[in-house]
This record gives structure tokens, C-alpha cells and sequence, in this order.
């Protein structure tokens, strides 16, 4: 369990360990050497401490300060008896399965009526309690969502034929005030790039705006003409598939695990099929799909939502209920602007470089911004955040910690899986991940001759210490072994620098010294904490790679340099993040050189001259100077 | 096992006694809806939210119990139940649950100090104040770490919460306890 390169247990072993959360091998091992190091103990001795005062603050101070409840606490008793009026009413109300009596026909009533033939009445009362739920009663009951005052979000996904490729995946972004009756629709391609836009004022009037095209009013309220060339304009709402599907006798529901699906053989306008996906839960609408032609002309469409937010009326950015200039620019004759309620607002740079900063802060608090392809950028209204991720977990997990990110129509989250991103077109191949396999000892690496010494020496001086000498074979397993282990080591500690030193750079990207000043407190606490906790793990990092290399290729580490890079009067983060980054970037390069297997033959190996040594060194010394100068730093002093 | 939590034990016990199950759930109210409100409150929750909060939590111990659903313990129990109906309305709200930063700080040093003013407790006191601001400090979800891990939940049960994995909430309770370590060693 102790770390190979430097003998002790690492912070994480050592809180699992208090925790009780290692598994009984390692809990012995760790035991074990816990019992024989000194130093070891006594760093689970200041991490028990933290741990006791942490919760002496909690119980003390934390929890005492918080304020009181208002007013007096009211029984409980009042609410659990209305609570079993209404699980006793819903049972009550339940309609039981008619059919089990009525029409001994279906399939499904001879399976019943086969099972209460073998098992007794009680499996028959079991399934009579299932509730058949009709298209009506769910149509009736789904969330209005078209009547919230909200923020929403959608894909629109266009199919060739019903289950073809994808052929276009736009995005749709409404704003809806229920208070002024406004209402505005727009477009975007996959490039992000607003293609039309659609405003309803208070009288129900509609402006259609479209790239290059005349504005289009449509005065009063009117169904939208359901063409291909509108799908965008369909509201996805109970409302409209209650409208469109023409006879509710022809209307399936399908219940799955989570949802209700109900298909109609009807559409509106030209659609000549459509389907409604309602979350089981809230019965509120996620999904719609309309179908126009058939056969191979066939075109579908599906709306997906990605994002729904109920928000209160002032809070919706001034901008969002006026046409943009992109669309209206060019024409003489634009309407006049909608009126605005005071109260609306845009976000101000101020308040876009703050969510920025919570943004990165949440990310890296799930470890997110070490080397998975995530990248934040704000534009002049919305902080954008694009993320590629393996699988599904992760990608609710990073959904999950931006989850408290406010206000959250400030915030435009593209995050796929690869799965996800394949799908919908070939993936894009970002220059920045940081992949690497390496076949290790099937060749030879340029330092194995180096490592094969040092190791064949080491196990001789074991075998030595516990007894006789023996020669050790040249290809002995155990020295291989021990080669490729140390290797993989290496490998690691140098990829980890790299990817902190990456991370860094990301945040120190995001926030300049001048932005730092104009941070809250809060924000510029927790932007400086990650830095200082990268700074420290790649000091660390940087600090075991060089550790680990020492006692091969410096058998006598060089006197250490005074640096003066680490000791200038003028230090400046940015500066030394960059370069902290080169340095990671070109240590990384060497150590791939040197161990990675080469069919290049004999080249110098950087690696082993003293420069790298000291570079390393000097690595470590900039890290520790960003720390101290980020724990120093005040918020008025950036 | 510490008095709570044999407290709060012999309450369930009463289900085995056939005690109503209204008044079993009354009983846990009145002895743990504190606790409960404090942990909500103590997460930034504003004070009406979290005492509706807390009500919401024993209705839906009621519903289990009632739906003959085994708890073991009641108070990791009650506080999982919490922290998911707390993460739930801040996904379902759009309102910032003001976190209290700064504003609680100063509400801390306004505090006199009842107890006696040896160099001692003061030292004690400095320290712990600057503990718990360094706690407030740190994002909701390392502070649901803490608290939780404090109430005795298990790292994967802290993670069914969170909705992430248990190797995040190690590091996240890795990184809180060492940011506090840093005001300690000053």
C-alpha cells in the first residue's frame, strides 16, 4: 500500500483507513506498516486531529449558528391523518381492471386467470390494484408546461426514412412569460449559429424571422401550419398532441419503467404520425416525434428537452424577448421591439465571469478537469460548457455537480458520451486529450540497458543480504517484472504532472488578474484554492517522478541551483502556470522518449543529463512559489 | 454507539412492540426534527424551507414504514432523506439557496463568548472559528461530505446521495479535510 518512490502512505490511503473504508488485505497492510513508521503514524495522528475539530466547529459553531425555525413546530400528527385520507381515497379511485371481469378474451386475462387458478386469490388482488391508465386521463393531467413562466431548451433531430441516420440535430431555445403572454423561440444550428427566430407578443401577434429572409407576421393566435419547414415552431406539449390527435380512440399508451409513450396515427397539418413521451413521475412532457411521407421519403422528427427551468419572471435577461440583431440587422423595416418589463435583465460580464469561475470550481470538484475533454468559454451571454465523456455515469456526474449553477439559463451544457457523440456524427478529434498507451518490453526502451543494471544490482544486493550470491540470469522474470513496474510508475507520475499542469492552465485561462480583483470573496477563495491544490499535486507529482529517477541516472544528484526563475521579485501566476506547463509538456516528452519503446535506435537521452534533473527541480520550486504566493495573496491584492 | 443513536434505535423498536405507527413516527419527529432542520439549515437552506423540509422528511419516514420498508437506523436514515430532498429542490428551484458565506462570519464574532475567557478556550475558540469558516468555504457537496460522514453514513451511501461514486466522495472528503488542516497548521 506504502507509495514504491517514497516508502510512506499517501493522504487518501491513510483517510480510507481511518474511515474504515479499505477492504481487509489492504486494512492489514496498511496496519502493518503503520505499526513500524513513525512518520506515517504521526500524519494519521494530524488527520485524526482535523477530523476531531472539524466536528468540535460543526457541533460547536456550525450548527448552533444556524437560525432557529421559524414560529413553533406543528404536530405531525394533523398531516399523517390527511396524508392517509389521501392513500385511502387514491386506492378508492383506482379503477380496477374492468377488463378482468368484462372480456375474458385478451391474453392477458388468461394469464391472470390462469395464475389465480395456481397460486389463489391473492395474486389476482395484487395485479387488480395495477391502475390502467387511459391517453385522455394523462393528456388531462401532464404538466402544462407550455402555461410556466420558464426557461427551456430542446433538440430537434431530423431522420431520413423512420429509423435512418440522423440528418440534421438543431437546437431550440424558448423563453416564456405567462405574466405578459410573451414568448420567444429561436433556432440554432450544429454549428451554434442562429439560423430563425420566432416572438409572440402579449396580443398573440407572431413575427417569424429567418436567416435572409423577410420577417413574416402572423397576427393573432392561429395554429402553426405544421410543415417539415416548421417542426421548430411545434410547441412539445400535451397540449398539441391533445390537439392533433384527431380520434383519442386510436391513441396507444405504451408504459415503460419511466415513462408513458403514446402514439397516434394522426398528426397535425401534413404529419401523418406522432408520438408524446410524459415522465411517469411528474407527467411532464420530454419528448415528441412527428412523422411527414412514408416509405423511404419518409422525414421524422424528434424534440428531445434537455433542459426545463421554471424561473421567476424578473429574472429573465433583458435580451431574451428581443429579436437578435443577427436576424434583424439587415432589414430596414424591423418591428419594434416588444415592451419590456422593467425588472428583466442581461447578465453583466461581471456576473458571466463569476458563473464561469463556480463552473470551473464544480468541475474540478469532480475531478473533471484532469484530462477528460471538458472545456468552459463564455461568450458575450452565456457560459458554454462542452464536455466529451466515456460513459453515461460520468456524464450524469458532471451534470450532477453543475447541477447548483445559477442562474442556469446563463449556462449552455453540451455534454455527450462518445456513444452519444458518434451517433450524432463523426467525432470531432480535439487536439487537447492526453491518451497514451505504451507497449512496454516487447522492445526495448533507450534506458532499459540503465534500468536492467540498476535493478539486477538491487536484487543482487537483496540476495546478497539473505544469502549466498547467485548471478542473476539475464532475462530473469522477477528483474523484468520489476522493470515494467517501474516504468508504468514513471509513466504515471509524469502524465499525472502533465494533466495537473493542464488543469491549471484551463482555470488560470478562464481568469485574469484583473478579473481576480473584481471576484467575490467567495469566488476568489475557491478559484485560488484550485489552483493551489493543482500547483500542489503537481509539485507532488513532479517531485516522485524525480524522486523515482534519482538514485538510476544521478546517483549523485546535482547541488541545487540557486533558481532564479522561483526567486524573482516579480512573480506573477499566469506567467509561472505557463510555464509551469511548458515544463510539464517537455518532461513528459523526455520521459515518453526515454522509456517509451523506440524503433528509431540510439538517440540522446534528454532524461539523463543533469539539465533535466535541474529542470525538474525548478519545476518543483515554481510550484511551491505559486502555492505560498496563493495562500498569501489577499482578495484586494490579487 | 452514542446516546442519540440509541435513542433513536429504541424508537423503531416500538415497531416491533406493534406501537401505531403515527405514533412511532410522532415520537421520531419530536426527538430528531432538530437535528434534521439543523443539518438543512447548516447547508444553507433558509429557515422556512427547512423546517418544510424537515416535515416533508417524517412524512416520508411514515410512507415507509408504512409501506414495510426495513430501517435499520434511523438517523443516517433520516439525514440520506434529507440530503436528497434538499438536492431535489435546489434542481427543481432556480433560486439560489444562499449559501452564508461572509454574513455568518460576522454573525459568529458578534457572538459574545459565554464561557470563561482562559488563553486556553481562546486559543480553542480562534481556531475553531476559523475551522468552521474554512468549512463554509467549501462547495455544498464537500460540506454534505462532511456533515454525513460526521452522522456516520458510509462513503457509498454518502455517494448515493451525491450521485456520484464513492471514489469521488473519498476525494472530496479528502480535499475538505485538507483545506481545514491548512487553517490548523495556520
Amino acid at each position: 500500500m506504502a507509495n514504491r518512490d517514497t516508502g510512506h502512505l499517501g493522504d487518501d490511503d491513510l483517510l480510507l483507513f481511518l474511515d474504515g473504508e479499505v477492504d481487509k488485505a489492504n486494512e492489514a497492510a496498511i496496519g502493518e506498516h503503520l505499526a513500524a513508521c513513525w512518520s506515517c503514524r504521526a500524519r494519521r495522528d494530524e488527520l485524526q486531529a482535523a477530523i476531531t475539530t472539524v466536528v468540535h466547529a460543526m457541533d460547536e459553531l456550525v450548527l448552533p449558528d444556524v437560525p432557529p425555525p421559524p414560529g413553533s413546530w406543528e404536530g405531525l400528527e394533523p398531516q399523517l391523518a390527511r396524508l392517509d385520507e389521501q392513500l385511502n381515497a387514491e386506492r378508492l379511485s383506482v379503477r380496477w381492471r374492468t377488463a378482468l371481469v368484462g372480456a375474458f378474451g385478451g391474453s392477458r386475462v388468461h394469464w391472470v386467470a390462469a395464475a389465480t387458478a395456481v397460486a389463489g386469490i391473492a395474486i389476482a388482488v395484487v395485479l387488480l390494484q395495477q391502475r390502467t391508465v387511459t391517453a385522455d386521463e394523462l393528456l388531462a393531467r401532464a404538466r402544462p408546461v407550455d402555461q410556466l413562466t420558464a426557461y427551456r431548451q430542446l433538440t430537434l433531430e431530423e431522420r431520413q426514412g423512420s429509423r435512418g441516420p440522423i440528418v440534421t440535430r438543431q437546437r431550440i431555445e424558448i423563453w416564456q412569460n405567462t405574466t405578459t403572454h410573451e414568448k420567444a423561440r429561436r433556432l440554432f444550428d450544429e454549428r451554434n449559429l442562429l439560423i430563425a427566430g420566432e416572438w409572440t407578443r402579449a396580443d398573440g401577434s407572431r413575427t417569424v424571422y429567418r436567416r435572409q429572409e423577410a420577417p413574416n407576421r402572423e397576427d393573432g393566435p392561429s395554429a402553426v401550419a405544421m410543415t417539415p419547414d416548421n417542426v421548430w415552431r411545434i410547441e412539445l406539449a400535451a397540449s398539441t398532441f391533445a390537439a392533433a390527435a384527431a380520434d383519442p380512440g386510436h391513441t396507444s399508451v405504451d408504459e415503460q419503467p419511466r415513462a408513458f409513450v403514446l402514439s397516434s396515427p394522426f398528426g397535425p397539418g401534413q404529419a401523418n404520425a406522432m408520438s408524446l413521451t410524459l415522465t411517469r413521475a411528474a407527467l411532464h412532457p420530454i419528448a415528441q416525434s412527428f412523422t411527414f411521407g412514408s416509405g423511404a421519403d419518409a422525414r421524422s422528427f424528434r424534440i428531445v428537452e434537455n433542459l426545463f427551468d421554471e424561473i421567476a419572471a424578473d429574472r429573465i435577461p433583458l435580451v431574451a424577448f428581443a429579436p437578435d440583431a443577427d436576424l434583424t440587422g439587415a432589414l430596414a423595416t424591423a418591428p419594434a421591439a416588444p415592451a419590456r418589463p422593467a425588472a428583466v435583465r442581461r447578465l453583466s460580464p461581471h456576473e458571466l465571469l463569476g458563473l464561469e469561475v463556480d463552473a470551473l470550481v464544480r468541475l474540478d470538484g469532480v475531478e473533471a478537469l484532469l484530462g477528460e475533454q471538458v472545456n468552459v468559454t463564455r461568450t458575450d451571454s452565456l457560459v458554454r460548457i462542452d464536455a466529451l465523456v466515456g460513459t453515461p455515469e460520468r456524464k450524469s456526474e458532471l451534470l450532477h455537480a453543475l447541477d447548483s449553477l445559477v442562474p442556469r439559463w446563463g449556462i449552455d451544457l453540451q455534454i455527450q458520451t462518445f456513444e452519444e457523440a458518434q451517433q450524432r456524427g463523426p467525432v470531432r478529434q480535439d487536439a487537447s486529450p492526453v491518451v497514451r498507451s505504451v507497449e512496454m518490453m516487447d522492445a526495448r526502451a533507450p534506458v532499459y540497458d540503465d534500468l536492467k543494471r540498476y535493478f539486477a544490482e538491487e536484487l543482487a544486493r537483496k540476495t546478497a543480504a539473505d544469502g549466498p550470491a547467485t548471478n542473476v540470469a539475464s532475462a530473469d522474470p522477477s528483474l523484468e517484472k520489476e522493470i515494467q513496474a517501474f516504468t508504468g510508475r514513471v509513466l504515471e507520475h509524469s502524465l499525472q504532472a502533465r494533466l495537473h499542469a493542464r488543469a491549471l492552465t484551463q482555470a488560470a485561462a478562464r481568469v485574469s488578474a484583473a478579473e481576480l480583483a473584481t471576484l467575490t470573496p467567495d469566488r476568489a477563495q475557491a478559484w485560488r484554492a484550485l489552483i493551489r491544490d493543482h500547483a500542489a499535486a503537481f509539485g507532488r507529482e513532479t517531485e516522485s517522478l524525480r524522486l523515482a529517477l534519482q538514485p538510476i541516472f544521478f546517483a549523485t544528484p546535482p547541488a541545487t541551483r540557486s533558481n532564479s526563475a522561483a526567486s524573482g521579485q516579480d512573480f506573477d501566476v499566469w506567467q509561472t502556470i505557463a510555464r509551469l506547463f511548458e515544463l510539464a509538456s517537455a518532461h513528459d516528452v523526455a520521459v515518453g522518449q526515454a522509456f517509451a519503446v523506440s524503433t528509431i535506435g540510439a538517440t540522446p537521452v534528454y532524461l539523463k543529463g543533469e539539465e533535466f534533473w535541474h529542470s525538474l527541480r525548478s519545476a518543483e520550486e515554481l510550484a511551491t512559489r505559486l502555492q505560498t504566493t496563493l495562500a498569501t495573496l489577499r482578495n484586494d491584492r490579487p | 454507539m452514542d446516546a442519540h443513536t440509541r435513542q433513536s434505535e429504541a424508537l423503531l423498536a416500538g415497531l416491533v412492540t406493534h406501537e401505531s405507527l403515527h405514533d412511532v413516527v410522532c415520537r421520531a419527529y419530536e426527538a430528531e426534527r432538530m437535528s434534521v432542520y439543523r443539518y438543512l439549515a447548516s447547508l444553507g437552506v433558509e429557515p422556512e424551507s427547512a423546517k418544510d423540509i424537515t416535515q416533508d422528511v417524517f412524512l416520508k419516514l411514515y410512507l415507509a414504514l408504512r409501506r414495510g420498508e426495513e430501517i435499520r437506523m434511523l438517523r443516517p436514515w433520516l439525514f440520506r432523506v434529507a440530503s436528497h430532498l434538499f438536492l431535489n429542490v435546489r434542481r427543481s428551484e432556480s433560486t439560489v439557496f444562499h449559501l452564508r458565506g461572509d454574513e455568518a462570519d460576522r454573525a459568529i464574532d458578534a457572538v459574545p463568548d459565554a464561557r470563561p475567557s482562559t488563553d486556553e478556550a481562546l486559543i480553542r475558540r480562534q481556531r475553531l472559528l476559523g475551522v468552521a469558516s474554512a468549512i463554509r468555504a467549501l462547495s455544498p457537496q464537500q460540506r454534505i461530505c462532511l456533515r454525513l460522514r460526521a452522522e456516520g453514513l458510509r462513503y457509498r451511501e454518502i455517494a448515493e446521495v451525491l450521485g456520484v461514486s464513492a471514489g469521488t466522495v473519498s476525494e472530496f472528503v479528502r480535499r475538505a479535510l485538507a483545506r481545514v488542516k491548512k487553517v490548523i497548521d495556520g
